[in-house]
């Protein structure tokens, strides 16, 4: 059993490094840049979700007219917050040896849907204009505009070195959850502030548990 | 910071020059330090020290085939000890899935060997001695005890001053070795 004891060096290892070190010098890192081929990632995960929310439910009536308006810039700033947040989750649970600050990432969207949902004037109330329908429309398509967003930023993590892959599936989630997100807004006809702040973040960790489970087997090198 | 940040930064950046005798220090020393994060680490897994040593060549490996991947503005030993973490529950999950299904598989292989031929107990037992010789003393003595004399795997273990766990092991390896034995023989 102690063929080679602590310490010792086995000869299967030896060959090994031998074998290794003959390759220095030849790493391979052609192709474009890592951080630039990741952004093209989120590019194409943020047009594949707008493309199934215009599919499926379409731009509401009229989104030219509220364009450049609070109503619209208020729900789009929310979300680009949180997809900032999980942006940098993402990207540090695919470096190794950086620690991911879940708290810190996510604070300023938090900050910014509460005091959004304290301070709103609208009067739309919390579960939407038609309740239930409202809130199971704005889950379901934010989920399902989410799903093509979570394959390719999981793609995109496979790229890096994912080290802990439940918690780096569940970033990538919620880094996809606030893509779909982003893109609902041209489809959401709730205006509330408290809707917003309540529903879209819960369909954002809808989405960040689906990343969570599949984290293990579709990131694993 | 880690001891081994500045010595090893420099190999692996030496690496990146093409210099494979540096590289290959590097990866001497850190496969040195990994064999003793290994047996340190999962003693209580009762890991051989070959399936420790295939967790080394694994985390090795890891590292080399990532190499180009370590953004060198940034601190290696973390890097480093992320990768070697992820690599080490990854074997080590492989090996308990191997060591359930040696655990399972022995038995039976056991009585195919031994039990099946109704000659009598004495005939058996020579059989049993003149095919043991091949082996190391500890192997043959656990063998003797499990097969000839008939121990169940706790007796044995107790009767050896081992577990029963590390006696199944034993076991596991005498067979291959056995088997091994009697292909070899049969090829001649």
């Amino acid at each position: 059993m102690t063929r080679h004891a602590a310490g010792g060096r086995s000869p299967g290892t030896d060959e090994l490094v031998r074998r290794l070190a003959r390759e220095a010098g030849h790493a391979a890192s052609r192709g474009p840049p890592r951080n630039l081929v990741f952004a093209g990632f989120v590019a194409a995960a943020l047009g594949a979700s707008v493309l199934v929310v215009l599919a499926m439910i379409g731009a509401r009536a009229d989104l030219p007219a509220i364009a450049g308006s609070w109503i619209l810039l208020f729900k789009v700033t929310g979300m680009l917050l949180l997809a900032v947040g999980g942006l940098r989750l993402v990207r540090a649970a695919m470096t190794p040896g950086t620690e991911p600050h879940p708290i810190s990432a996510l604070a300023p969207a938090a900050v910014f849907l509460a005091l959004s949902a304290v301070l709103d004037r609208s009067g739309v109330p919390p579960a939407g204009a038609r309740p239930l329908l409202s809130a199971l429309l704005c889950l379901g398509g934010i989920t399902l505009a989410a799903l093509p967003a979570l394959g390719l930023t999981l793609l995109a993590m496979r790229r890096g070195i994912p080290t802990r892959l439940g918690r780096a599936g569940l970033y990538a989630g919620l880094l996809a959850g606030a893509i779909g997100a982003l893109a609902y807004t041209l489809a959401c006809v709730n205006d509330g502030a408290a809707f917003v702040a309540l529903w879209y973040p819960l369909a954002v960790l809808t989405v960040a548990g689906i990343g969570a489970a599949l984290g293990p087997r579709a990131l694993a090198w | 910071m880690s001891m081994h940040e500045i010595p090893w930064r420099e190999g692996l950046l030496a690496e990146r020059r093409g210099d494979a005798m540096a590289y290959e220090a590097f990866l001497r020393d850190f496969a040195a330090s990994m064999r003793r994060i290994v047996a340190m680490r999962l003693r209580r897994l009762r890991l051989t020290a070959d399936e420790a040593e295939d967790v080394v060549q694994e985390v090795l490996i890891a590292v080399h085939a990532r190499r180009a991947e370590w953004d060198a503005g940034r601190p290696l030993v973390p890097w480093l000890n992320a990768i070697a973490r992820y690599k080490t529950i990854d074997a080590v999950r492989r090996l308990r899935r191997q060591a359930r299904g040696r655990v399972d598989l022995s038995e039976e292989e056991w009585s195919a060997i031994f039990v099946a031929e109704e000659s009598g107990r004495e005939h058996h037992a020579m059989d049993v001695e003149s095919l043991i010789v091949v082996l190391p003393p500890g192997q043959q003595a656990a063998v003797r005890a499990v097969a000839i004399e008939g121990a169940s795997h706790r007796e044995a273990a107790d009767r050896l001053g081992t577990t029963e766990g590390a006696l199944r092991v034993t076991l596991h390896r005498s067979l291959k070795r056995l088997m091994a034995a009697v292909r070899q023989g049969d090829g001649q």
